[in-house]
């Protein structure tokens, strides 16, 4: 039953961690709490929604082409709308992602309904370990190894090549940055598509853990923030540890008190974390 | 090379360089000195473009450089050492290097080398975070990235602040070092004895404008330079 529970976390927890390393990124580079980042993933699932169950595609070609249009529309929100506010302060543009989210939300209320979606509708029979001690389903192997993946990808981006240390660069000292002669909304511009990319990517694995709703990414932003803060906001390497804390807590404390108070668990370590740490576990000093 | 002609900067409203002129010729090493709010910063900032230019012209080998965006100084070969906060402190010594070499398509690791030659303490760090180091260390750091990519004029906010007294000596003597091999050298400097004594040319602010103009040893002659500003 632990073991189980721990696993489950595990594969929850990937998924919040490929959610909130851009969600990290984006504050690092850009100074403010994107709101929108939830809605974000619930797209990026539908987007493979449409690829794969109402166009037929592949799975994989539905996940690479609902990952290069969620990394688009990122682009595209900070183009005509993050860009502009950038100036003012980022207290308006925190707000200005809360209303995107809502835009986003309704966007896919609009086109895709208010009902459960699955890409796939048969019951799958999960593989039973170690005489009925730990269950796991097919699409849960995958999940870890895709999540596992994309998380060693963008390690190598940032630490071996050019446009990943420069976006670190950035995160670190923007005026240094500039004066180092980074042109810094390329920068920005990679930050968003990188950030889309793995968004989706959450999206379309808690879809394909679970099932697709409209408010399935809005339900997940606590999580995502918590994770982020865990690990010390900014810090891409702190989200990834930060979601791996949240899903297996989420899920552990299952043991103690009933399910219906998991989000609950995220909130506290978050606060719980502010309170004692605020830096987070591998941020920098504040 | 460098001539700063009636320039007036500041931070939005507010103006805190009112009219100042100086030039930086080829090879020389130029100091500003002058009280703590004497805009001394700032004008180093407005050639960078960091500031609010309000009037006047900066003028770097025939380009007008209040048109320059900051990211593309270093390609002009204007380099920029700021005061705080001049090194990633999260990314290694190396790291801090190659990003100084950011703007060059070409592999610059030979370049890497005349760095660490220049401040060998850096060798052995070279793999660490570069927040990690020591104060002097860092100042190291911050004088490898912004000497990458062979500036031909070095600009330098306080490279002594905050340093233990065996590093401010270790760190003007570089200076001298880097002037050596053809940079010249526009530097702001709280030590002004030290800094004017090894300068070909000073100037002395105070309250956003310029006070004197000399020979570095002129001004260290200068008795009201040297009670006003100086120390007796």
């Amino acid at each position: 039953m632990v073991l189980q529970l721990f696993l489950n976390g595990v594969i929850l927890g990937s998924i919040i961690a490929l959610g909130a390393i851009g969600l990290s990124l984006i504050y690092g580079i850009l100074k403010f709490g994107h709101f929108a980042h939830g809605d974000l993933m619930t797209l990026g699932a539908y987007f493979a929604f449409l690829f794969k169950v109402q166009l037929g595609l592949p799975f994989w070609l539905a996940f690479v082409l609902a990952a290069a249009l969620t990394a688009g529309t990122a682009i595209l929100l900070n183009l005509i709308l993050y860009r502009h506010l950038k100036k003012r302060d980022s207290v308006i543009v925190m707000i200005s992602s809360v209303g995107a989210a809502l835009i986003i939300r309704n966007l896919v209320l609009l086109f895709w309904g208010p009902q459960n979606q699955f890409y796939v509708k048969a019951i799958q029979m999960p593989l039973v370990l170690g005489d009925g001690l730990l269950r796991i389903k097919e699409n849960q192997i995958i999940i870890l190894v895709l999540a596992l993946a994309l998380v060693i990808a963008v390690h190598l981006f940032l630490s071996k090549t050019k446009m990943g240390k420069a976006m670190r660069a950035m995160s670190d000292n923007i005026d240094l940055a500039q004066i180092t002669g980074i042109n810094t909304e390329r920068v920005i511009i990679w930050t968003w598509a990188m950030s889309g990319v793995l968004t989706a990517a959450a999206g379309i694995l808690l879809a394909f853990d679970t099932h697709l709703t409209p408010v399935m990414g809005w339900n997940l932003l606590l999580p995502l923030f918590a994770a982020a803060i865990l690990g010390g906001i900014g810090s891409p390497y702190g989200a990834m540890f930060g979601g791996l804390v949240i899903g297996i807590s989420q899920e552990m404390s299952t043991l103690i008190i009933s399910a219906a108070y998991k989000p609950a668990v995220a909130f506290t370590i978050m606060i719980l974390m502010l309170i004692i740490r605020p830096s987070g576990l591998m941020g920098k000093k504040v | 090379m460098l001539r700063i002609n009636d320039i007036y900067a500041g931070y939005g409203e507010i103006e805190i360089i009112h009219g100042i002129s100086l030039k930086v010729e080829q090879g020389e090493i130029v100091s500003i000195v002058g009280p703590n709010g004497s805009g001394k910063s700032t004008l180093l900032k407005s050639i960078f473009s960091l500031v609010d230019i309000m009037g006047g012209e900066i003028n770097y080998l025939d380009s007008d450089l209040t048109a320059t965006a900051t990211d593309q100084m270093i390609k002009k070969g204007l380099s920029f050492v700021p005061q705080t906060d001049n090194i990633f402190p999260t990314l290694t010594v190396e790291e801090n290097l190659e990003l100084g070499a950011y703007v060059s398509k070409k592999n610059l690791s030979d370049r890497f080398d005349l760095i660490y030659n220049l401040f060998p303490p850096l060798v052995e760090k070279r793999k660490k975070k570069a927040g990690t180091l020591s104060g002097g260390q860092r100042q190291m750091v911050a004088f490898g990235r912004a000497l990458v990519m062979e500036p031909k004029l070095l600009l330098l906010d306080e490279p002594t602040a905050g340093l233990a007294p065996m590093f401010i000596d270790l760190i003007l003597e570089k200076v001298e070092e880097i002037n050596r091999t053809g940079v010249s050298i526009l530097m702001v400097e709280q030590n002004a004895k030290k800094a004017l004594a090894m300068s070909d040319r000073g100037y002395v602010l105070a309250a956003g404008e310029k006070k004197y103009e000399d020979s570095g040893q002129g001004l260290l002659e200068n008795e009201e330079v040297a009670q006003l500003f100086l120390g007796g």
